[in-house]
């Protein structure tokens, strides 16, 4: 008999700290210890997070995975079972399976410049990138932190986003600025021309279907290879082993191919970008 | 290996069986249709009409509780037709690669496939296999269960070498060489929009198939508070298919939506496990409101890549 990929693990939440207007920023550890040592992956790669009777939903890991004691998830107040995980308090018992998806190999990445592009929630499994790329530091070159929210209000991990300026460069932007906001006003790519990086930079984006559009342009105007480019795809997902057909992309599956893909790997897929 | 039933031991030969399995059959209510149900051993027989919806409910039920585990393998399907089995033998491969989704298998695994048609046995996708011959079977053992059950005096072992050779024909345009391709190339083509006006976006088409197998994981409450998961049929014709969370949809037209139905079946399908995700059962077409006809379609479909299109027929009709 094969595993039963739907079985859950029973976990907890450990703290939930309030990100922005209806963004929960939450501490997950198993409740069995086996199963929390058991629980290893690499970033950009994603867990199933089900609360029994309302449903289960797709969320990538934003914590490291160098963090083994327990993982982090930022969850978007969006439908039925979301809503039903904001009604939970500390302690709250939630169901846990995967991780799923193919995540950042980023062993790819060493010796190189590195812009990292977000848009609005797309900096949740970024963060996992950076946090991990941070305790091995020495092992990149320049690394940049672009980051695009609809306001200042809507900015996630603002205390992370002060970390890391000690070990790469974050650049800001919000569409609308208000009297809090000094920093930079328009979408990411207004941010690129701080940027400076050699030939063989990589970039990695994650954020909406229509900010992946012009920031392809501009990475494209910058010169960059199509296969130095890395998107991470959001999609609806059921099953996340490439049965339910849900997150499908032209010929690729999110749940199982991706959600990673390089540029190359996508760019003639007629629905991934 | 194959052996030969005689026509009159046909009901014993199902009363054998019906000794280990609940039997379920296509059984004839009216003069087009035929509908799997719970039948004795003495009403099966070759049934030709065609089933709306074949074995699949039985294999992959449109409604089913997750975590039920496996089941005693006491059921049989019997009297399926070759496509049914075609069928069958997809979804096997589908749900057991690249990754094993045991849901399927749990409930796959409780029946005993026994195909009767006029066509030479298939592949594979049964345990046993009843090829009509004029006043026999020719019986094709398709599993070692299969030949375990085969085991009967009443099976009596083929030593001639017959040559009963009848195959299965698929329209000419399934069959064509550069059928994946064109539907590859075919994106963003006017027979799409063409057909949007025309389709329904009602997913008949997708519950009738023997190969459609999308779905959807739903949970719900009983009144004591107890909560059960449960997996249910889906179809990517429905509009909310691709939606996510925020109210984004990938596939917000009908056009894409029909498009990837095709694409589904005759291009990723065919990547992933080297087979057309169709058998050619017709029920599509049959049970469409719309009298929309996927083989006229895929013959537009190849002509206007190959720049022929009005000119020359591809199919005999
Ligand atoms: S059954 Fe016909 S009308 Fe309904 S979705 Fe399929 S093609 Fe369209
Ligand atoms: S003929 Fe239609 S219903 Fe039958 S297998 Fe092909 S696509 Fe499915
Ligand atoms: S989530 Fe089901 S196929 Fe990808």
């Amino acid at each position: 008999m094969g595993k039963n990929h739907y079985e859950l693990s029973d976990a907890q939440i450990l703290w939930i700290e309030e990100m922005a207007p209806g963004k929960r920023f939450f501490g997950i550890r198993f409740l069995k210890e086996s199963d929390q040592r058991k629980f290893t992956f690499v970033p950009g790669q994603f867990v199933f997070l089900s609360i029994p009777g309302h449903g289960e939903f797709a969320v990538s890991i934003c914590s490291s995975p160098r963090k083994r004691d327990h993982f982090e998830l930022l969850v978007n107040k969006v439908g039925s079972v979301t809503t039903a995980l904001f009604g939970l308090n500390v302690g709250g018992k939630v169901g846990i399976r995967g991780p799923y998806g193919n995540g950042f190999d980023l062993s790819k990445f060493y010796d190189k410049d590195i812009i990292i592009v977000a848009g609005g929630c797309g900096a949740a499994p970024l963060r996992s990138v950076v946090n991990t790329m941070i305790y091995e530091r020495d092992k990149y070159g320049k690394l940049y932190f672009l980051y695009g929210a609809r306001n200042s209000q809507e900015l996630l991990f603002k205390k992370d986003l002060m970390d890391w300026q000690k070990n790469m460069k974050v650049l800001l932007t919000v569409d609308m600025s208000d009297k809090n906001w000094q920093g930079e006003t328009g979408v990411v790519t207004t941010l690129f021309d701080h940027v400076k990086t050699s030939k063989s930079a990589i970039a990695i984006t994650c954020g909406s279907p229509v900010m992946f559009k012009f920031v392809l342009v501009e990475l494209k105007a910058k010169g960059m290879a199509d296969k130095n480019i890395y998107l991470s795809l959001e999609r609806r997902m059921k099953c996340g082993i490439g049965k339910c057909q849900h997150c499908t992309c032209g010929e690729k599956y999110a749940c199982i191919d991706g959600p990673v893909f390089s540029y190359n790997q996508i760019k003639d897929n007629f629905e991934a970008v | 290996m194959t052996f030969i039933l005689r026509e009159e031991n046909l009901t014993l030969f199902f009363e054998y069986l019906e000794g280990k399995y609940e039997l379920f059959a296509p059984v004839s209510e009216t003069q087009h249709e035929a509908h799997f149900e719970k039948v004795a051993a003495k009403y099966v027989a070759f049934n030709p009409r065609l089933s709306p919806q074949g074995p699949k409910k039985f294999i992959f039920p449109y409604k089913r509780e997750l975590f039920l585990g496996p089941g005693k393998k006491d059921k049989a399907l019997v009297g399926l037709h070759f496509s049914d089995i075609a069928g069958i033998a997809i979804l096997d491969k589908v749900f057991k690669y690249p990754i094993i989704d045991q849901e399927y298998f749990d409930v796959r695994e409780q029946f005993l496939i026994v195909g009767m048609d006029h066509f030479t046995a298939p592949k594979d996708g049964y345990d046993l296999y009843l090829q009509v011959i004029d006043d026999y079977f020719l019986v094709t053992v398709g599993s070692p269960l299969g030949l375990k059950l085969a085991g009967t005096p009443l099976l009596i072992k083929n030593s001639k070498i017959t040559s009963e050779k009848n195959l299965f024909h698929f329209d000419d345009i399934l069959s064509h060489k550069r059928l994946s391709e064109a539907v590859e190339k075919s994106y963003g083509s006017k027979i799409w929009d063409d057909l949007s006006q025309r389709c329904f976006g009602c997913g008949i088409c997708s519950y009738v198939c023997p190969t459609c197998y999308c779905f959807d994981v739903q949970d719900s409450f009983d009144l004591k508070g107890n909560s059960t998961r449960t997996r249910c049929w889906d179809s990517c014709m429905l509009s909310a298919f691709t939606e996510i969370g925020g109210g984004f949809n990938f596939r917000p037209e009908l056009k894409k939506r029909i498009y990837n139905w095709y694409y589904h079946k005759f291009v990723r399908m065919p990547k992933e496990y080297g087979k057309l995700g169709c058998v050619g059962c017709s029920r599509c077409i049959v049970y469409c409101p719309a009298r929309i006809n996927y083989l006229e379609v895929l013959e537009d479909v190849v002509l206007e890549m190959e720049g022929k299109r009005g000119k020359k027929p591809l199919r005999v009709k």
